[in-house]
Formats: structure tokens, sequence, C-alpha cells
């Protein structure tokens, strides 16, 4: 048959076994202890960056939960507010199609400065004119200081019937020291500073704060299956191969990888566009570890892989809830990494291409004080390119930074 | 202990059961590293990667086959991910030309030893040792081959009838130069 030597070759090698040391057992030991190690240390990080997903996803819940507060425009109305009586001519039919006097001067407690002009410079008593073509209408604006809300009553039932007729003003203050203000102070508008005790909205409060932060970040790989026991990967080196320490004999046929956890630190500068949107930049530093072993002839040797990058991050976070206290937001953007330098072997390796990745990230930041503040996010990277060093990058396309910092806001 | 018992005390961390597991099968899954990568410190190293996967996945043995063929299917992929990984699972393009090779008797095989054999086999290019160990030694089908190193199984025959010619050719000069 055709295959009866390899038949016999097959079952020879089948049932054949090799000699191993007598210490096998015990370096056995020793990787399955370390292995174990980063196994438990991956499993810890991915499951606190999946805490952290969920706290922030039950936080976001409960800020859009909460209920909003009350508008500035029903709280708070002083005492002095005056009464302001519009009595419209007979003919005048009071409502809201035909009714051309504008809102201030109808409700001139809800101050603009035009409301507050026209009453100020009317003093008590007196009678000031527009012409409107509503009917008679008497509205008495009266501030109730109990309830703190302002009411309008219809003194008399509009006539159907529109006029040219002048309406007439008849502002009053009932309280004597409003009408004291008003003679002291002459000049100075009350009314504005009634303004200001109503709250209104702060819009983009939150443009153009700059802020400034400090952070460090430890990673994982995204893959939780076996492959996350064993971290290794290999590459045929280059027949040019100058950048590493040669045996005498011949050089290596290929390296074998044991990649550590990357590592990272950085500063960063969040610029706020407005309420909801920022930009941020900064400096990332990262370092890429690995335990290169090399094999020929029956033996084997090892060195540390050292890479050091520096990259350039840009991103744009979406704020989507923030209070006080807590800020949540989204981040998108990229990075550039260069390499700043490498060794292995005892000398200095080289990778000249520039390394970008897509980043997103989650985070969480704690006001600590109004200018400070704490944050955490779990930021997702994914390489673009791999470059020509194999390391932690080359082998997982995604990693999973865990980076918390401190933030200090500038203005 | 029956392979099951032994699965399931490896599964839940028994020390003695994990040194009773390395006791068989250690040395042989160690030759069957060397048989595909062909130095033994890498051999070695494969052997021990193999071992802890083969621990912390005890738990999925299924009492189907023996204990002993599933170490080994573990250890095969875990060795062919290596191999790959370094890039020396190349295909060699079906154009190369074939120079046929008068093959060896049964009789002269037989003469020659296990450790000679073995040489020889881990001296082939890695893409060629890889086939000939899954089909010959292992006993995969040229489907089974091609469905693990994502070949097409027309590739998986030619590489296997060169990697013959090559050993053919190695068992010749053996006996030439040794008289047998």
């Amino acid at each position: 048959m055709m295959n009866d030597w390899t038949d016999i070759i097959g079952e020879q090698l089948s049932n054949m076994s090799g000699t191993l040391p007598a210490d096998d057992w015990k370096v056995l030991q020793q990787k399955y202890s370390s292995s174990r190690r980063r196994a438990r240390r991956a499993a810890a990080f991915h499951w606190a960056g999946r805490l952290v997903a969920a706290a922030a996803a039950v936080l976001l819940i409960i800020f859009i939960s909460l209920p909003k507060e009350n508008t500035p425009h029903t709280t708070l109305i002083a005492e002095e507010i005056p009464h302001s009586h519009v009595i419209l001519p007979d003919s005048c039919t009071l409502s809201a199609d035909n009714c051309s006097l504008p809102q201030e001067e109808l409700h001139p407690h809800l101050g603009t400065s035009k409301a507050t002009e026209s009453v100020q410079d009317k003093p008590s008593g007196q009678e000031s004119e527009s012409t409107c073509s509503t009917p008679e209408v008497t509205t008495d604006m009266s501030a109730d200081a109990a309830s703190g809300t302002i009411s309008e009553t219809a003194s008399e039932t509009a006539t159907e019937a529109v006029s040219d007729a002048p309406v007439k003003i008849q502002s009053s203050t009932t309280p004597e020291k409003a009408t004291d203000e008003v003679d002291k102070t002459g000049k100075e508008n009350k009314y504005l500073a009634l303004d200001n005790l109503l709250e209104e909205p702060e819009r983009n409060k939150n443009r153009r704060k700059i802020s400034i932060g400090i952070s460090g970040a430890i990673s994982g790989t995204m893959d939780m299956g076996e492959k996350a026991d064993i971290s290794y990967g290999s590459v045929i080196e280059p027949a040019d191969s100058s950048y590493h320490t040669k045996p005498a004999a011949s050089k290596y046929k290929s390296d074998r990888y044991d990649h550590e956890m990357p590592v990272s630190f950085g500063i960063s500068a969040r610029f706020h566009l407005n309420d909801v949107l920022a930009v941020s930049t900064g400096i990332n530093y990262t370092k890429y570890e690995s335990k290169r072993t090399g094999y020929i002839q029956g033996h084997k040797q090892s060195s540390m892989q050292k890479v050091h990058y520096i990259g350039i991050p840009v991103r744009f976070d979406l704020i989507l809830a923030e209070s006080k206290n807590l800020s949540l937001y989204l981040g998108a953007g990229i990075q550039a990494d260069k390499c700043l330098w490498a060794t292995a072997w005892g000398k200095t390796i080289h990778e000249k291409e520039v390394l970008w990745s897509a980043t997103c990230a989650a985070g969480l930041q704690v006001n600590l004080t109004p200018s400070s503040s704490i944050y955490l996010e779990p930021e997702l990277s994914r390489a673009l390119n791999t470059g020509s060093l194999q390391t932690y990058r080359s082998e997982e396309n995604s990693t999973l930074y865990m980076r918390a910092g401190i933030r200090f806001t500038l203005k | 202990m029956t392979d099951v018992e032994l699965a399931r005390l490896c599964a839940n961390g028994d020390e003695s059961a994990r040194k009773e597991l390395y006791t068989r099968y250690a040395a042989w899954l160690y030759a069957l590293c060397f048989r595909y990568v062909g130095d033994r410190e890498l051999a070695r190293d494969l052997m021990h990667d193999a071992m802890i996967k083969i621990f912390d996945c005890a738990g999925k043995y299924q009492p189907h086959g023996s204990l002993k063929s599933w170490c080994s299917r573990v250890t095969v992929n875990l060795v062919i991910d290596h191999l790959r990984k370094s890039r020396q699972m190349d295909v060699v393009p079906l154009e190369e030309s074939v120079t046929t090779v008068p093959q060896p008797d049964t009789e002269e095989v037989e003469k020659i030893p296990k450790e000679e054999l073995l040489r020889m086999v881990s001296q082939l290019p890695p893409t060629k040792r890889v086939v000939f160990n899954l089909y010959c030694v292992e006993g995969y089908s040229h489907k089974e081959i091609s469905a693990l190193l994502n070949i097409k199984e027309k590739t998986s025959s030619s590489l296997l009838f060169k990697a013959r010619g090559q050993l053919a050719e190695n068992i010749k000069e053996y006996i030439k130069r040794n008289g047998l």
C-alpha cells in the first residue's frame, strides 16, 4: 500500500516520549502560579470595568429621573413690588389679540428695564397715557408676598368695542417704605434690585471653562477567553536583525513574547465649548513591557523588551448629566503615539511608524471643591495600525484602560 | 484512577491529581510538541503552556474519547496557534516543482531508530511538518486539516505529498550513509 512506510513512522512517533529534566514539575508549578495571578488580575480588571460601567449607568438613570427644580419666575417676590393699574378706556375690549400694549407695561413686576423705567419715571399717584386699542379693562397686578405669586384680576368686564382711546396707567405702591426708597435713591432702580432676586437660568455657564488634569491608567485585555491565561506571541527575526544581540553561533529563528499589561500616565487640558460639549487634549505616556525568549539549537535566552510611547490624544466629550457634585460624560476621539525609545537584548531598537488608535470613554467626575475634582474613565482603545515592534498592542487590537485622575478648573 | 475522575479532580484544583496527570502525559506531550516545532526548549515551554491550559480546562473533558487524546488535541491546537502567530505557517505555493523520489521499503524504515525518525520529521519545513504530523501521526483527515489550518484540502494533499517526498530522500540518505 502507498502509505505503508509513513504508517510505520506515524506509529513509532505517536508512542514516543521525551525525557524531561528532574525539576520540570517545579518549573511548571511556578509557571502555573504566575499564570493564575495574571488571570486573577485580568478578571479583577474586567469586573472593575463592569462595575464602573454599571455604576455610571445607574447614576445616569438617577440623574435623568430626578425632578427638576421650580422655575425661578415663581419664587420670591418682595413685598415692595408695587401695584400697577392699567386703566383701559371703556371702548376697549381686553383680549390677547387686539391688545397692543407690550407685556412689560401690562406686567411691570416681571421687570425689564423698559418696564421698570416706565414705572420708575412715574411717581406714585401719577398717571401715564398710552395708546391702546383694547377695550376698557382695569387690571390690578398685586403681589402676594405670602404666596410669592403674581395674580391678575380683571375688575371690569371688557366691552367689545375697540377704540383708540388712551389707556391710563396708574401705578401705586402700597407700602410706604417703597415710596421712601424711590424718594431717597432717586434714579436708583429699585426694580433692578428686585430683578436680581429673580433667578434667571444660567445658560452656558460652563462655556470657556478650562480644566487641567493629571491621570494614570492600567489596561487589560478585552478577551476573557483562554488567550488571557497565556499571552504570548512570536515573530521571526528579520534577516538583518541588527537590533539585538545574537548568539555567537547563529541568530534566533523566532522569539516568544510574554506581554505585560501596559501602563499609561498623562496630563490633559479640557476646554468646554458649551454646557454639553467639551474638547480635551494632552500628552500620554505609555510603556509596553514584554519578555522575549529566543530558541536556538536546544538553548533559550530571555530578555526584557521595553517600549516607551508618547501620545497626543484629541477627544470630544459629551456631558450627559451634571450636578453640583457629579458629572457624567461620554467621549470619543483619536490618539497618535510615537515611540520615544525601545530596548531589547541590551540594545536600542526602533519603531519609526506613528501609531494611531481610536478611543471612546465613559467618565464619572466627582467634584471635591468648586475648582478640583477626581474622575474615573474606563476607556476603550482600538488600534488602527500596529507598527513593526511586537508588543501588547500588536497582540490585542482592543485594549481597555481604566484611567483615573485629578482635574483642576482654571476658570 | 479513571480518566473522568482524574479530570474532575484536576478541575477542582487537586494538586496530587495534577501531579498524576503530569506524570502520565507530560513526557509524551513534550515529544509531540518537539515533532511540531523542532526545538527542545521551545517544545518544553509549549508543553508547559499546554499543561496549564489542560489544568484550567479539565472540567471541559467529555468521556467520549480518552483523556490522552483530549490532551493531545489541546496541545496540537496550542502549538499550531503558536506557529501561526510566529508566521511559520506560510503556505507553500502549489506551483512548486515536485521531483518523484523512490519510496523506501517498510523493512528499511523499521530499522531506523525512533530518535532519528523524530529528527527527520522535525527538520521538515514548518507547514509540511505540521501537515505530516497531523495526517500520519495524529490521524487527521485532509478535511480536518484544512479546517484547522484554514487551507484547502488540495493544498493539504499537496503539502503531504511534498513532505513524504522529502522524508523519503532523508531516509534514503540515512540508509546509504549507515549501510542499512
